[in-house]
């Protein structure tokens, strides 16, 4: 069975993963698109987008391979072609991606993701990489705490909920500001 | 705006699927009672949206950057110029 890179590996780790993954996987791809016509950009576009997809999979369900990484990849990547091709469009990716539920909203104004994420960056940058390490690549508190300098899980968890009520609180803000606009 | 521990976990063990099927029972009927609840809820599900878009950005400026590396490095030439000569008409 092969080893099961995933997103939840520190940074300059996850870096030598995308790089084997790189170099194992993307030869095979580009072969399969410049044989149906694509161009090098596309190739790089439609492998990116499947190596995203490749990472977050394996972090969120920590699925045991079946078949090699790169078989996989290559998967991935060929069926985003297909619906690029058929459909002539560059963001089927997007629609691969795991939709989460959302609630039904009754007087609630959905806050436009992108411009709240600018807003933190400026913000809140800290909070967010402590966060999305957490939420979004799976590191456990363990390595968090040590990714991030704090002397154990505990601290790591109080300042993980200050973190994601800071968020919170600005989502709020933005919503009211939405709010008055539209008063 | 603060969010007792507890209710921010019951919001969270309730949007990531990871509560049980009482539990998860019983959240959905507060949500319905209680709109402060439902409000602080949503904008918990807004909070993770925010975070995971976030770190998909990061994923994807390693994956450019690992690109950027092998495809146009003196060190990567091997590489490069094989797959250069895949899309050599």
């Amino acid at each position: 069975m092969n080893s099961n890179p995933t997103v939840s590996v520190p940074q300059t780790e996850r870096k030598v993963v995308l790089e084997a993954l790189y170099r194992k996987a993307f030869p095979l791809v580009a072969r399969h698109i410049s044989k149906t016509g694509g161009t090098l950009e596309e190739a790089k576009d439609v492998f990116h987008d499947a190596l995203v997809i490749y990472m977050e999979k394996t972090a969120v369900s920590g699925i045991e391979l079946m078949h090699s990484e790169k078989s996989y990849i290559f998967g991935i990547a060929k069926h985003l072609w297909s619906k690029n091709s058929s459909q002539n469009k560059r963001q089927a990716s997007q629609n691969v991606h795991t939709v989460e539920p959302r609630l039904p909203e009754e007087g609630y104004h959905e806050i436009e993701t992108p411009k709240l994420l600018e807003l933190l960056k400026s913000t809140g940058q800290k909070c967010l990489d402590l966060l999305s390490a957490f939420y979004y690549e799976k590191m456990d508190m363990e390595r968090l705490a040590n990714k991030f300098g704090f002397s154990g899980a505990r601290s790591a968890t109080v300042q993980k909920h200050k973190c994601l009520e800071k968020i919170k609180t600005a989502v709020k803000v933005k919503s009211l500001q939405y709010d008055d606009f539209l008063a | 705006m603060t969010t007792s521990w507890l209710e921010t976990q019951q919001i969270e063990s309730y949007l990531l699927g990871t509560a049980s099927g009482e539990d998860r029972a019983l959240f959905a009927a507060r949500l319905l009672l209680e709109p402060e609840l439902k409000a602080n809820t949503s904008r918990q599900e807004s909070a993770y949206a925010v975070i995971n878009e976030y770190g998909r950005q990061k994923l994807r400026q390693e994956i450019e950057e690992v690109s950027r590396m092998l495809l146009t490095t003196n060190k990567y030439q091997a590489f490069n110029r094989m797959i250069l000569g895949i899309f050599r008409k």
